[in-house]
């Protein structure tokens, strides 16, 4: 039986080793005081990660160990309580020291995104480049909050595209396709721009249930109204011959 | 005829390198304080890193000093240190056309030396060895980074470890064609926060407005690029992305007073500590 906890030596391989039998861990747990709380963090909550409730043996604990074997792979500061060092408040001490080190390590572990996940966010990258609406209009319109929108354009995020949501995502793109079909401006140049029935594509577009052909016939009256857009300063600048000074990012690189 | 009219005439400018011929009459100036004089091998090059217009000004009272930088040969340009990662050192290959296999190493203050002018009236500069335009581009964008860098908490500047920073600027390396800028407003900028409270920052991609206005292609790689940007910061301990302001923006829209609210976002903000 180990006295030791020392999780921070776990590399990959030691940690694969962990994934299998935690022994180290467990013999060193099942060596102290059950009666004291015992609790690992794997983000916000103590919760369980794709790796072990080891409750068996410990029934007589308030609280199960949690050990999350992914963020172990990633970490190298998980604190050291030794036996001989063990007191009342031992593991209070290596719940917090344990706590910050697995938020750092999961804040900074490399995740991949798979592929399901990259291609949502260029499909997302590509209909915000057609269409040019705030975040803000661009959720309404996918019928997303803000933050479920940063959630889609987040590829390490495991967000799956199901049911309404993707029906919603594929219509607005058909939306976008039919405007790019017939100008390389953003669709949000003229989206505010009250239509003859009053109302505005943004508006039409956020609707819970939009008419796709009403929107590509707004199309025929938006365009117009976007050829007639006054010149903005930057364009008038850039035709009288003021050119934006290249920054120094532009230099290619020395490697 | 003027005195910089003489030095103009002579060939001085930013970028050119001071000749081996001259080193004896300016070594009594290479001298950092408290130190014995710096030793200037014939591999090294003594870059003229003052701009045309003070090197080459009429009168020699307007402007009496030259501000040399002792540049040193390295083997490569390290990645640290390259491309203005770092405010304080600069590697760089001053003349691919010229010298393609040198590269050269300077500390922005403990190389730079000031000369007086007077000296640069008799000789020309070294006929062989020049910075390529680029390269003295590339020296003043650093000095002006360096003056004008953000000052940002290193309790902020700790939050965004080495892997993060790769994945950051991973993310926006398709903006170095320059078709978008990169701001970041950071709402405690001048406040050391503890472990237990969160900077909250809201991030921008100011788009070129041409970009913006005719180039769909372009806008979808910055929008990519945002997304990628956003995510990474905002998995940062302790580093809150406010995501109702965040956004990509047409450069014709984000304001003065916008700009004065954020920061461009450099690397070389996050290297003050290194």
């Amino acid at each position: 039986m180990s006295d030791t906890i020392e999780a921070r030596f776990y590399n990959a391989q030691r940690a694969t080793l962990l994934q299998r039998r935690p022994s180290t861990i467990i013999d060193a747990a099942e060596s102290f005081n059950l009666g004291v709380p015992m609790q690992f963090y794997g983000g916000d909550e103590t919760h369980l990660i794709g790796s072990y409730r080891m409750g068996t043996r410990l029934t007589g604990a308030r609280t199960v160990l949690i050990v999350d074997t992914d963020v172990l792979l990633a970490t190298s500061a998980i604190p050291t309580v030794t036996v001989e060092d063990f007191d009342a408040d031992s593991w209070s001490r290596w719940s917090k020291a344990s706590k910050e080190a697995f938020q750092k390590a999961a804040a900074t572990a490399k995740v991949t995104p798979s592929a399901a996940a990259r291609l949502r966010v260029e499909r997302l990258a590509a209909l915000q480049a057609v269409l040019g609406l705030s975040t803000s209009n661009l959720a309404q319109a996918l019928g997303l909050s803000r933050p479920g929108l940063y959630k889609w354009l987040d590829a390490s995020s495991d967000v799956k595209l199901q049911g309404a949501s993707r029906e919603r995502l594929a219509a607005v793109e058909r939306i976008a396709k039919q405007w790019r079909e017939r100008t390389t401006a953003p669709l949000s140049s003229v989206a505010n721009e009250p239509l003859a029935d009053g109302r505005t594509v943004q508006t039409m577009l956020a609707a819970d249930q939009f008419d796709e052909a009403a929107i590509a016939g707004a199309f025929d009256e938006l365009l117009p109204k976007l050829a007639g857009k006054p010149k903005t300063r930057s364009q008038k600048l850039a035709e009288a011959g003021f050119k934006r000074r290249p920054s120094a990012k532009s230099l290619a690189s020395d490697e | 005829m003027p005195f910089g009219d003489e030095v103009a005439e002579k060939g001085w400018r930013t970028g050119a390198v001071v000749p081996q011929v001259m080193l004896a009459a300016i070594a009594p100036y290479l001298i950092r304080p408290g130190a014995a004089a710096v030793e200037v091998t014939a591999d090294h090059w003594l870059v003229v890193v003052s701009q045309t217009c003070d090197v080459v000004a009429r009168a020699l009272e307007a402007e009496p000093f030259v501000e040399v930088l002792h540049c040193k040969p390295i083997k490569k340009p390290r990645a640290q240190y390259r491309d203005f990662r770092s405010t304080r050192i600069l590697d760089f290959r001053p003349n691919r056309g010229t010298h393609e296999a040198v590269a050269l190493s300077a500390h922005a203050v403990a190389d730079r030396y000031l000369v007086p002018r007077e000296l640069f009236k008799d000789q020309p500069p070294d006929a062989d060895r020049y910075l390529s335009s680029e390269a003295s581009q590339r020296i003043m964008a650093w000095y002006a980074l360096r003056a004008g860098r953000p000052s940002w908490p290193d309790a902020f500047v700790t939050r965004i470890g080495k892997d993060t920073q790769d994945a950051l600027e991973a993310a926006i390396e398709p903006l170095k064609e320059d078709i978008a800028e990169v701001r970041l407003g950071i709402a405690e900028k001048d406040v050391e926060l503890g472990d237990d409270q969160s900077y909250h920052v809201a991030v921008y991609f100011i788009v070129d407005a041409e970009i913006w206005e005719g180039d769909v292609e372009g806008r979808a790689t910055i929008n990519t690029a945002f997304a990628s940007f956003v995510s990474k910061l905002n998995e940062c301990a302790g580093i809150e992305v406010d995501q109702d302001l965040s956004e990509v923006v047409s450069g014709d829209e984000f304001t003065w007073q916008e700009t004065r609210a954020t920061d461009e976002w450099n690397f070389a903000n996050l290297s003050h500590r290194e």
